[in-house]
Protein backbone atom coordinates (compact mmCIF):
# COMPACT_ATOMS: atom_id res chain seq x y z
CA UNK A 1 0.00 0.00 0.00
CA UNK A 2 0.97 3.63 -0.19
CA UNK A 3 3.56 5.36 1.88
CA UNK A 4 1.72 7.24 4.64
CA UNK A 5 4.38 9.95 4.70
CA UNK A 6 3.47 11.21 1.19
CA UNK A 7 0.56 13.58 1.31
CA UNK A 8 -0.06 15.30 -1.99
CA UNK A 9 -2.24 13.65 -4.62
CA UNK A 10 -2.03 14.73 -8.23
CA UNK A 11 -2.87 13.55 -11.75
CA UNK A 12 0.11 11.62 -13.12
CA UNK A 13 -1.26 10.61 -16.53
CA UNK A 14 -4.45 10.06 -18.52
CA UNK A 15 -5.26 7.70 -21.38
CA UNK A 16 -8.58 7.30 -23.14
CA UNK A 17 -10.33 4.84 -25.38
CA UNK A 18 -13.25 5.24 -27.77
CA UNK A 19 -15.10 2.33 -29.35
CA UNK A 20 -14.44 1.64 -33.01
CA UNK A 21 -17.96 2.18 -34.36
CA UNK A 22 -18.69 5.78 -35.38
CA UNK A 23 -22.02 7.56 -35.79
CA UNK A 24 -21.55 10.57 -38.04
CA UNK A 25 -23.83 13.56 -38.52
CA UNK A 26 -24.42 12.37 -42.05
CA UNK A 27 -25.76 9.09 -40.72
CA UNK A 28 -28.00 10.89 -38.22
CA UNK A 29 -29.25 13.36 -40.83
CA UNK A 30 -30.23 10.52 -43.15
CA UNK A 31 -32.36 9.02 -40.37
CA UNK A 32 -34.00 12.17 -39.08
CA UNK A 33 -36.26 14.36 -41.13
CA UNK A 34 -35.46 18.06 -41.15
CA UNK A 35 -31.90 17.69 -39.96
CA UNK A 36 -28.79 18.32 -41.98
CA UNK A 37 -25.19 17.47 -41.26
CA UNK A 38 -24.43 21.17 -40.85
CA UNK A 39 -27.39 21.81 -38.54
CA UNK A 40 -26.30 19.11 -36.15
CA UNK A 41 -22.72 20.38 -36.06
CA UNK A 42 -23.86 23.96 -35.65
CA UNK A 43 -26.25 23.21 -32.78
CA UNK A 44 -24.16 20.65 -30.89
CA UNK A 45 -20.54 21.25 -31.87
CA UNK A 46 -20.34 17.52 -32.55
CA UNK A 47 -19.44 15.97 -35.92
CA UNK A 48 -19.30 12.34 -34.87
CA UNK A 49 -19.64 10.21 -31.78
CA UNK A 50 -18.39 6.70 -31.05
CA UNK A 51 -20.83 3.94 -30.20
CA UNK A 52 -20.08 0.70 -28.38
CA UNK A 53 -20.81 -2.55 -30.17
CA UNK A 54 -23.72 -4.61 -28.91
CA UNK A 55 -21.31 -6.91 -27.12
CA UNK A 56 -19.12 -4.11 -25.78
CA UNK A 57 -19.59 -2.86 -22.21
CA UNK A 58 -18.18 -0.17 -19.94
CA UNK A 59 -15.53 -2.52 -18.55
CA UNK A 60 -14.27 -3.28 -22.07
CA UNK A 61 -13.78 0.43 -22.76
CA UNK A 62 -12.26 1.08 -19.34
CA UNK A 63 -9.85 -1.85 -19.57
CA UNK A 64 -8.70 -0.68 -23.01
CA UNK A 65 -8.01 2.81 -21.63
CA UNK A 66 -6.16 1.50 -18.58
CA UNK A 67 -4.05 -0.87 -20.65
CA UNK A 68 -2.65 2.14 -22.50
CA UNK A 69 -1.27 3.46 -19.21
CA UNK A 70 0.54 0.15 -18.72
CA UNK A 71 1.64 -0.21 -22.34
CA UNK A 72 3.04 3.32 -22.33
CA UNK A 73 5.09 2.51 -19.24
CA UNK A 74 3.31 5.04 -17.02
CA UNK A 75 2.97 2.44 -14.31
CA UNK A 76 2.90 -1.32 -13.88
CA UNK A 77 -0.23 -3.24 -12.93
CA UNK A 78 1.29 -4.41 -9.66
CA UNK A 79 1.86 -0.81 -8.56
CA UNK A 80 -1.84 0.03 -8.48
CA UNK A 81 -3.23 0.16 -4.93
CA UNK A 82 -6.86 1.02 -5.65
CA UNK A 83 -9.27 1.06 -8.58
CA UNK A 84 -12.28 3.36 -8.75
CA UNK A 85 -14.72 3.02 -11.63
CA UNK A 86 -17.17 5.82 -12.28
CA UNK A 87 -20.00 4.58 -14.48
CA UNK A 88 -23.75 4.70 -14.89
CA UNK A 89 -23.77 1.75 -17.27
CA UNK A 90 -22.13 -1.06 -15.28
CA UNK A 91 -21.65 -4.51 -16.79
CA UNK A 92 -24.04 -6.06 -14.27
CA UNK A 93 -26.29 -4.87 -11.46
CA UNK A 94 -23.86 -6.88 -9.40
CA UNK A 95 -21.01 -7.69 -8.95
CA UNK A 96 -19.11 -4.43 -8.86
CA UNK A 97 -17.63 -3.79 -12.29
CA UNK A 98 -14.39 -2.50 -10.74
CA UNK A 99 -13.85 -5.99 -9.28
CA UNK A 100 -14.17 -7.47 -12.76
CA UNK A 101 -11.66 -4.94 -14.05
CA UNK A 102 -9.16 -5.84 -11.30
CA UNK A 103 -8.99 -9.35 -12.69
CA UNK A 104 -8.97 -8.32 -16.33
CA UNK A 105 -6.18 -5.79 -15.79
CA UNK A 106 -4.05 -8.25 -13.86
CA UNK A 107 -3.98 -6.10 -10.74
CA UNK A 108 -2.98 -7.45 -7.35
CA UNK A 109 -5.63 -9.00 -5.10
CA UNK A 110 -4.53 -6.86 -2.18
CA UNK A 111 -6.14 -3.72 -3.56
CA UNK A 112 -9.39 -1.87 -2.99
CA UNK A 113 -12.03 -1.40 -5.66
CA UNK A 114 -15.46 0.14 -5.96
CA UNK A 115 -17.89 1.52 -8.49
CA UNK A 116 -19.27 5.00 -8.21
CA UNK A 117 -22.60 5.89 -9.79
CA UNK A 118 -22.14 9.45 -10.95
CA UNK A 119 -22.45 11.03 -14.37
CA UNK A 120 -21.05 14.26 -15.67
CA UNK A 121 -19.68 15.38 -12.29
CA UNK A 122 -18.17 11.94 -11.69
CA UNK A 123 -14.59 12.61 -12.73
CA UNK A 124 -14.20 15.34 -10.11
CA UNK A 125 -15.82 13.07 -7.51
CA UNK A 126 -13.34 10.35 -8.45
CA UNK A 127 -10.40 12.72 -8.07
CA UNK A 128 -11.67 13.68 -4.63
CA UNK A 129 -11.98 10.04 -3.56
CA UNK A 130 -8.50 9.26 -4.92
CA UNK A 131 -7.05 12.26 -3.12
CA UNK A 132 -8.60 11.10 0.15
CA UNK A 133 -7.14 7.61 -0.24
CA UNK A 134 -3.68 8.90 -1.09
CA UNK A 135 -3.38 11.74 1.38
CA UNK A 136 -4.49 9.51 4.27
CA UNK A 137 -1.88 6.93 3.34
CA UNK A 138 -4.35 4.25 2.25
CA UNK A 139 -3.00 4.13 -1.29
CA UNK A 140 -0.06 5.38 -3.28
CA UNK A 141 -1.42 4.94 -6.80
CA UNK A 142 -5.13 5.06 -7.60
CA UNK A 143 -6.48 4.06 -11.00
CA UNK A 144 -9.54 6.20 -11.64
CA UNK A 145 -11.52 4.89 -14.58
CA UNK A 146 -14.51 6.64 -16.09
CA UNK A 147 -16.46 4.60 -18.62
CA UNK A 148 -19.96 4.75 -20.01
CA UNK A 149 -22.06 3.30 -22.79
CA UNK A 150 -25.03 5.65 -22.71
CA UNK A 151 -25.78 4.70 -26.33
CA UNK A 152 -27.45 1.57 -24.98
CA UNK A 153 -29.98 3.80 -23.20
CA UNK A 154 -30.82 6.01 -26.17
CA UNK A 155 -34.07 5.64 -28.07
CA UNK A 156 -33.30 5.15 -31.78
CA UNK A 157 -35.85 7.82 -32.69
CA UNK A 158 -34.88 10.34 -29.99
CA UNK A 159 -32.79 12.91 -31.77
CA UNK A 160 -32.61 15.12 -28.65
CA UNK A 161 -30.04 12.74 -27.17
CA UNK A 162 -28.64 10.72 -30.08
CA UNK A 163 -26.85 13.74 -31.49
CA UNK A 164 -25.25 14.54 -28.14
CA UNK A 165 -24.02 11.42 -26.40
CA UNK A 166 -21.12 9.16 -27.33
CA UNK A 167 -19.52 6.20 -25.60
CA UNK A 168 -16.00 6.27 -24.25
CA UNK A 169 -13.66 5.74 -21.34
CA UNK A 170 -10.64 7.30 -19.68
CA UNK A 171 -8.10 5.95 -17.23
CA UNK A 172 -6.47 8.48 -14.94
CA UNK A 173 -3.55 7.59 -12.73
CA UNK A 174 -3.67 9.60 -9.53
CA UNK A 175 -0.54 9.26 -7.45
CA UNK A 176 1.32 10.69 -4.51
CA UNK A 177 3.39 13.72 -5.48
CA UNK A 178 6.27 15.20 -3.59
CA UNK A 179 5.34 18.79 -4.47
CA UNK A 180 2.49 20.49 -2.66
CA UNK A 181 1.81 22.70 -5.67
CA UNK A 182 1.03 19.57 -7.71
CA UNK A 183 -1.83 18.65 -5.38
CA UNK A 184 -5.44 18.74 -6.50
CA UNK A 185 -7.97 20.89 -4.71
CA UNK A 186 -9.78 22.56 -3.17
CA UNK A 187 -13.03 20.84 -4.09
CA UNK A 188 -16.56 22.23 -4.37
CA UNK A 189 -19.60 19.95 -4.54
CA UNK A 190 -23.30 20.54 -5.10
CA UNK A 191 -26.41 18.38 -5.26
CA UNK A 192 -30.06 19.05 -6.02
CA UNK A 193 -32.13 15.88 -6.17
CA UNK A 194 -35.23 17.88 -7.06
CA UNK A 195 -33.92 17.79 -10.60
CA UNK A 196 -33.74 14.00 -10.82
CA UNK A 197 -36.43 13.82 -13.49
CA UNK A 198 -34.57 16.11 -15.89
CA UNK A 199 -32.02 13.45 -16.84
CA UNK A 200 -33.13 9.94 -16.10
CA UNK A 201 -33.52 6.34 -17.23
CA UNK A 202 -36.75 5.49 -15.42
CA UNK A 203 -36.81 1.72 -15.79
CA UNK A 204 -34.28 -0.90 -14.82
CA UNK A 205 -33.85 -0.23 -11.11
CA UNK A 206 -35.88 -1.36 -8.11
CA UNK A 207 -38.35 1.51 -8.40
CA UNK A 208 -39.47 0.43 -11.85
CA UNK A 209 -38.07 -2.91 -13.04
CA UNK A 210 -37.83 -3.43 -16.79
CA UNK A 211 -40.80 -5.16 -18.35
CA UNK A 212 -42.62 -5.37 -21.65
CA UNK A 213 -44.51 -2.26 -20.58
CA UNK A 214 -41.44 -0.18 -19.85
CA UNK A 215 -40.16 -0.99 -23.32
CA UNK A 216 -43.21 0.52 -24.99
CA UNK A 217 -42.10 3.44 -27.14
CA UNK A 218 -44.17 6.64 -27.07
CA UNK A 219 -43.92 9.99 -28.76
CA UNK A 220 -42.61 12.74 -26.52
CA UNK A 221 -41.96 16.44 -27.01
CA UNK A 222 -40.64 17.58 -30.37
CA UNK A 223 -41.49 14.32 -32.09
CA UNK A 224 -38.92 12.36 -30.13
CA UNK A 225 -39.84 8.77 -29.41
CA UNK A 226 -38.65 6.92 -26.33
CA UNK A 227 -39.64 4.33 -23.75
CA UNK A 228 -39.11 4.19 -19.98
CA UNK A 229 -36.06 2.01 -20.71
CA UNK A 230 -34.50 4.92 -22.58
CA UNK A 231 -32.68 8.01 -21.41
CA UNK A 232 -34.83 11.11 -21.10
CA UNK A 233 -33.17 14.52 -21.04
CA UNK A 234 -34.99 17.79 -20.47
CA UNK A 235 -32.41 19.85 -22.35
CA UNK A 236 -33.74 23.31 -21.49
CA UNK A 237 -33.90 22.53 -17.76
CA UNK A 238 -30.40 21.10 -17.77
CA UNK A 239 -29.26 24.21 -19.59
CA UNK A 240 -30.92 26.52 -17.04
CA UNK A 241 -29.39 24.55 -14.19
CA UNK A 242 -25.97 24.80 -15.79
CA UNK A 243 -26.17 28.54 -16.37
CA UNK A 244 -27.03 28.99 -12.70
CA UNK A 245 -24.77 26.49 -10.94
CA UNK A 246 -21.55 26.48 -12.95
CA UNK A 247 -20.76 30.19 -12.47
CA UNK A 248 -21.53 29.80 -8.76
CA UNK A 249 -19.16 26.84 -8.59
CA UNK A 250 -16.43 28.71 -10.43
CA UNK A 251 -16.70 31.66 -8.05
CA UNK A 252 -16.76 29.46 -4.98
CA UNK A 253 -13.69 27.57 -6.17
CA UNK A 254 -11.80 30.79 -6.77
CA UNK A 255 -12.75 32.08 -3.33
CA UNK A 256 -11.70 28.87 -1.59
CA UNK A 257 -8.40 28.77 -3.46
CA UNK A 258 -7.84 32.51 -2.96
CA UNK A 259 -7.37 32.92 -6.70
CA UNK A 260 -8.80 35.17 -9.39
CA UNK A 261 -9.90 34.24 -12.92
CA UNK A 262 -6.57 35.53 -14.24
CA UNK A 263 -4.68 33.01 -12.09
CA UNK A 264 -6.27 30.10 -13.94
CA UNK A 265 -4.33 28.92 -16.99
CA UNK A 266 -7.00 26.69 -18.48
CA UNK A 267 -10.67 25.91 -17.92
CA UNK A 268 -11.84 22.38 -18.67
CA UNK A 269 -15.54 21.96 -18.09
CA UNK A 270 -17.74 18.96 -18.74
CA UNK A 271 -18.12 18.80 -22.51
CA UNK A 272 -21.91 18.71 -22.57
CA UNK A 273 -22.40 20.24 -26.00
CA UNK A 274 -21.01 23.12 -27.99
CA UNK A 275 -23.93 25.48 -27.41
CA UNK A 276 -23.76 25.13 -23.64
CA UNK A 277 -19.98 25.51 -23.51
CA UNK A 278 -20.17 28.61 -25.66
CA UNK A 279 -22.77 30.22 -23.39
CA UNK A 280 -20.78 29.36 -20.27
CA UNK A 281 -17.57 30.79 -21.70
CA UNK A 282 -19.31 34.04 -22.62
CA UNK A 283 -21.14 34.32 -19.30
CA UNK A 284 -17.91 33.78 -17.36
CA UNK A 285 -15.92 36.04 -19.68
CA UNK A 286 -13.25 33.38 -20.29
CA UNK A 287 -10.91 34.03 -23.23
CA UNK A 288 -11.14 31.38 -25.96
CA UNK A 289 -7.47 30.48 -25.64
CA UNK A 290 -8.03 29.51 -22.00
CA UNK A 291 -11.16 27.47 -22.61
CA UNK A 292 -11.07 23.89 -23.81
CA UNK A 293 -13.71 22.63 -26.24
CA UNK A 294 -13.04 19.07 -27.27
CA UNK A 295 -16.09 17.12 -28.33
CA UNK A 296 -16.31 17.41 -32.11
CA UNK A 297 -15.10 13.87 -32.68
CA UNK A 298 -16.36 12.12 -29.58
CA UNK A 299 -19.54 13.85 -28.36
CA UNK A 300 -20.61 13.97 -24.75
CA UNK A 301 -19.04 10.93 -23.10
CA UNK A 302 -20.53 11.73 -19.68
CA UNK A 303 -17.95 11.26 -16.89
CA UNK A 304 -15.12 10.85 -19.41
CA UNK A 305 -15.45 14.22 -21.13
CA UNK A 306 -13.10 16.05 -18.75
CA UNK A 307 -10.27 13.48 -18.75
CA UNK A 308 -10.55 13.02 -22.52
CA UNK A 309 -10.26 16.80 -22.95
CA UNK A 310 -7.36 16.93 -20.48
CA UNK A 311 -5.51 14.17 -22.33
CA UNK A 312 -5.96 16.04 -25.60
CA UNK A 313 -4.80 19.30 -24.02
CA UNK A 314 -1.66 17.55 -22.75
CA UNK A 315 -0.94 16.04 -26.15
CA UNK A 316 -1.40 19.33 -27.96
CA UNK A 317 0.73 21.34 -25.55
CA UNK A 318 -2.06 23.38 -24.00
CA UNK A 319 -1.16 21.79 -20.69
CA UNK A 320 2.48 21.91 -19.68
CA UNK A 321 4.26 21.38 -16.37
CA UNK A 322 2.89 23.90 -13.91
CA UNK A 323 -0.34 24.62 -15.78
CA UNK A 324 -3.19 25.32 -13.34
CA UNK A 325 -6.47 23.91 -14.67
CA UNK A 326 -9.97 24.44 -13.32
CA UNK A 327 -12.22 21.41 -13.74
CA UNK A 328 -16.00 21.62 -13.40
CA UNK A 329 -18.43 18.76 -13.97
CA UNK A 330 -22.22 19.13 -13.93
CA UNK A 331 -25.31 17.20 -14.93
CA UNK A 332 -27.38 14.16 -14.01
CA UNK A 333 -28.50 14.08 -10.38
CA UNK A 334 -28.59 16.99 -10.46
CA UNK A 335 -24.98 17.07 -9.39
CA UNK A 336 -22.04 19.39 -9.84
CA UNK A 337 -18.42 19.48 -8.67
CA UNK A 338 -15.28 21.44 -9.32
CA UNK A 339 -11.62 21.47 -8.42
CA UNK A 340 -8.18 22.62 -9.52
CA UNK A 341 -5.54 20.32 -10.94
CA UNK A 342 -1.90 21.30 -11.43
CA UNK A 343 0.28 19.53 -13.94
CA UNK B 1 -34.51 44.68 -14.90
CA UNK B 2 -35.55 44.84 -18.54
CA UNK B 3 -35.09 48.48 -19.48
CA UNK B 4 -36.25 48.11 -23.03
CA UNK B 5 -39.09 45.64 -23.62
CA UNK B 6 -39.14 46.52 -27.30
CA UNK B 7 -35.60 45.23 -27.70
CA UNK B 8 -36.57 42.02 -25.96
CA UNK B 9 -39.63 41.61 -28.20
CA UNK B 10 -37.40 42.14 -31.21
CA UNK B 11 -34.89 39.53 -30.04
CA UNK B 12 -37.69 37.10 -29.27
CA UNK B 13 -39.07 37.73 -32.75
CA UNK B 14 -35.70 36.85 -34.28
CA UNK B 15 -35.48 33.56 -32.43
CA UNK B 16 -39.12 32.60 -32.90
CA UNK B 17 -39.18 33.81 -36.51
CA UNK B 18 -42.39 35.77 -36.05
CA UNK B 19 -42.48 36.94 -39.66
CA UNK B 20 -42.76 40.38 -41.19
CA UNK B 21 -44.88 42.06 -38.50
CA UNK B 22 -43.36 44.15 -35.73
CA UNK B 23 -43.09 41.95 -32.65
CA UNK B 24 -44.93 43.31 -29.63
CA UNK B 25 -46.47 42.27 -26.33
CA UNK B 26 -49.49 40.65 -27.97
CA UNK B 27 -47.52 38.72 -30.58
CA UNK B 28 -48.67 35.15 -30.30
CA UNK B 29 -46.40 32.16 -29.93
CA UNK B 30 -48.09 29.49 -31.96
CA UNK B 31 -48.31 25.85 -30.97
CA UNK B 32 -45.09 24.02 -31.74
CA UNK B 33 -43.10 27.20 -32.35
CA UNK B 34 -41.29 26.98 -29.01
CA UNK B 35 -39.34 23.83 -29.80
CA UNK B 36 -36.43 22.59 -27.73
CA UNK B 37 -33.70 24.46 -29.61
CA UNK B 38 -35.60 27.75 -29.55
CA UNK B 39 -36.28 27.28 -25.85
CA UNK B 40 -32.55 26.92 -25.28
CA UNK B 41 -31.84 30.05 -27.28
CA UNK B 42 -34.43 32.08 -25.36
CA UNK B 43 -33.11 30.85 -22.01
CA UNK B 44 -29.64 31.95 -23.16
CA UNK B 45 -31.00 35.32 -24.31
CA UNK B 46 -32.76 35.98 -21.01
CA UNK B 47 -29.68 34.96 -19.06
CA UNK B 48 -27.49 37.22 -21.18
CA UNK B 49 -29.75 40.29 -21.17
CA UNK B 50 -31.43 40.01 -17.78
CA UNK B 51 -29.03 37.84 -15.76
CA UNK B 52 -31.75 35.42 -14.64
CA UNK B 53 -32.79 31.93 -15.61
CA UNK B 54 -36.42 31.00 -16.12
CA UNK B 55 -38.10 27.59 -15.69
CA UNK B 56 -38.24 25.96 -19.10
CA UNK B 57 -41.66 24.38 -18.61
CA UNK B 58 -43.19 27.79 -17.85
CA UNK B 59 -41.36 29.31 -20.81
CA UNK B 60 -42.71 26.67 -23.17
CA UNK B 61 -46.23 27.37 -21.86
CA UNK B 62 -46.04 31.09 -22.77
CA UNK B 63 -48.51 31.97 -25.53
CA UNK B 64 -47.51 35.62 -26.08
CA UNK B 65 -44.34 37.69 -25.88
CA UNK B 66 -45.94 39.58 -22.99
CA UNK B 67 -46.14 36.31 -21.06
CA UNK B 68 -42.41 35.74 -21.59
CA UNK B 69 -41.69 39.18 -20.15
CA UNK B 70 -43.91 38.45 -17.17
CA UNK B 71 -41.92 35.28 -16.57
CA UNK B 72 -38.69 37.27 -16.66
CA UNK B 73 -40.06 39.80 -14.18
CA UNK B 74 -41.05 36.98 -11.84
CA UNK B 75 -37.55 35.50 -12.06
CA UNK B 76 -36.04 38.89 -11.36
CA UNK B 77 -38.23 39.32 -8.29
CA UNK B 78 -37.22 35.88 -7.05
CA UNK B 79 -33.59 36.68 -7.60
CA UNK B 80 -33.95 39.95 -5.73
CA UNK B 81 -35.58 38.06 -2.87
CA UNK B 82 -32.69 35.60 -2.85
CA UNK B 83 -34.99 32.64 -3.53
CA UNK B 84 -33.21 31.58 -6.69
CA UNK B 85 -30.07 30.73 -4.78
CA UNK B 86 -31.83 27.68 -3.41
CA UNK B 87 -34.05 27.01 -6.37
Amino acid sequence: MGDPTTRFAGIAAIRSHLPERVLTNQMLASEMEGWTTETILDKTGIAERHVAADSESASDLGVAAAMKLFQDGICRPREVDFIILCTQSPDYRLPTTACIMQERLGLRRGIGSFDMNQGCSGFVYGLSAAKGLIETGQAGKVLLITADTYSKYLGPRDRSVRAIFGDGAAATLVSAQDREDAAMGPFVFGTDGRGKDHLIVRAGGSRLPRSAGTGEVREGEGGNWRSADNLFMNGPEIFSFTLRRVPETVNELLTRANLSMGDVDLFVFHQANGFMLDRLRIKLNIPEDKFVVHLENCGNTVSSTIPIALEHACRTGRIRPGTRVMLVGFGVGLSWAGTFARF
Amino acid sequence: MITDPETMYHRLGEILECGDGTPGPETAIGAGVMNSLRTLEIIALIDEVCGVTVPSDELVACQTYKAVLALIHAAEREQADGQWKDG
